[in-house]
């Protein structure tokens, strides 16, 4: 994200996040990310933890100078996930997918799954989905 | 006259089996409306199934500033769910923040005995039914010592005997080792759980303080496996982390 000239911004900012994180929500797996904004990054599966606490997509996106970026995708527990549609097979090293998520606050190649497209054209969230409990965080 | 008796009798016989007839059919239908009753009572009281917040609530105190005691004030401030909440290290959660869970939670009802099982957390919360009452000096726990009974629809919960190092919910509300909590809970219909919280600790808060938090059954889900500790990357940040 841009930052400007001012010597203060940036020490604005981190104490701003700071401030609001734990007010926006209280989960230590959502207030460190922009829970506002979606980052979508395509890559290629180099490992699928599937496992509690959480799971994770760890996946090599190849940036736009061609150089590729090692993002690491959190999502929910086992449990949730499994009510969502995904099991211990659904991914696995070599596969391409299309990760949509809250990427972290600091600027990391790290992100929460707010919704995955699989190689086979499903589209599955992070946990499941009710009206009063969006998917993503613990 | 023969006849005339015969008829007589005959009268009496009918009556009097008419008014067996009465009397049979009103004890049967005393007998459905008692069923039917024990009935209405038995789903009331019939809390099994596994049941998920219906709106995660990261506060549980409803609104404004919470009546915290000075220490608990800065307690709370202190409190950061990114860096020192005790569960990052996969420890229980602890009452209240077991009914407070982004995870389903399955109630069993036994003899003696309702427990209750939540996804994310290693230890069941036992409420005994039996008539006992709570020990003088009672050994704490992260789930408490808990007594219920029911009253009409509603069951009543008695918790004491808590471990203070857990948070009072997500946010980081603290508690002290003082904490009573008392619980209403009432199956407000087939499909809706709801249990109104009486937070009573005198030791962190300077006014007694209530919090209601309401369940949806989930007839299709099971509670599955969900082991912390087995890929926590956030235990590091945890102050309760044991040293590996």
């Amino acid at each position: 994200m841009a930052v400007t000239r001012n010597r203060l911004a940036l020490p604005g900012l981190l104490l701003f996040c700071l401030l609001i994180a734990p007010v926006i929500d209280a989960h230590h797996s959502v207030a460190q990310f922009d829970m506002v904004h979606i980052t979508t990054v395509s890559g290629t599966v180099t490992q699928f933890e599937w496992s509690n606490p959480h799971s994770y997509i760890y996946l090599d996106v190849k940036g736009d100078n061609g150089r590729v970026v090692k993002w690491l995708t959190e999502m929910r527990s086992v449990p949730n996930l499994s009510r969502a549609g995904w099991n211990h097979s659904t991914l696995k090293p070599g596969d391409t997918i299309i990760a949509h998520g809250h990427r972290a606050k600091d600027g990391r190649a790290f992100m929460v799954i707010d919704r995955v497209e699989l190689p086979d054209g499903r589209v599955l969230t992070n946990g499941p989905e009710t009206l009063s409990q969006p998917a993503g965080g613990r | 006259m023969q006849s005339r008796s015969a008829f007589w009798i005959a009268m009496v016989v009918a009556v009097g089996a008419l008014l067996a007839l009465w009397r049979v059919e009103a004890t049967r239908a005393q007998e459905r409306a008692d069923a039917a009753k024990a009935q209405a009572t038995a789903s009331a009281h019939d809390l099994s199934g596994v049941w998920y917040v219906h709106k995660f609530q990261p506060t549980m105190y409803p609104g404004g500033e919470p009546p915290l005691q000075p220490w608990a004030k800065i307690q709370a401030k202190a409190n950061n769910p990114e860096t020192n909440d005790p569960h990052l290290s996969c420890l229980p959660h602890g009452m209240p923040m077991f009914m407070y869970s982004r995870q389903p939670m399955e109630y069993f009802q036994i003899p003696g005995r309702i427990v209750v099982h939540v996804e994310d957390d290693p230890v069941l919360r036992e409420i005994y039914m039996d008539g006992r009452q709570h020990p003088k000096d009672p050994d704490p726990t992260y789930n408490g010592h808990s007594i219920g009974h029911w009253e009409g629809d509603t069951l009543v919960v008695d918790t004491i005997g808590l471990k203070p190092n857990t948070w009072a919910d997500h946010n980081g509300l603290p508690h002290s080792d003082a904490l009573h909590v008392m619980e209403r809970i009432h199956r407000v219909n087939h499909d809706t759980l709801e249990d109104d919280f009486t937070i009573d600790d005198p030791k962190a808060y300077t006014k007694i303080w209530t919090a209601t938090q309401t369940y949806d059954l989930k007839p299709d889900w099971e509670i599955l496996e969900n082991v912390c500790e087995e890929n926590n990357k956030y235990r590091e940040r945890s102050p309760t982390a044991p040293a590996r």
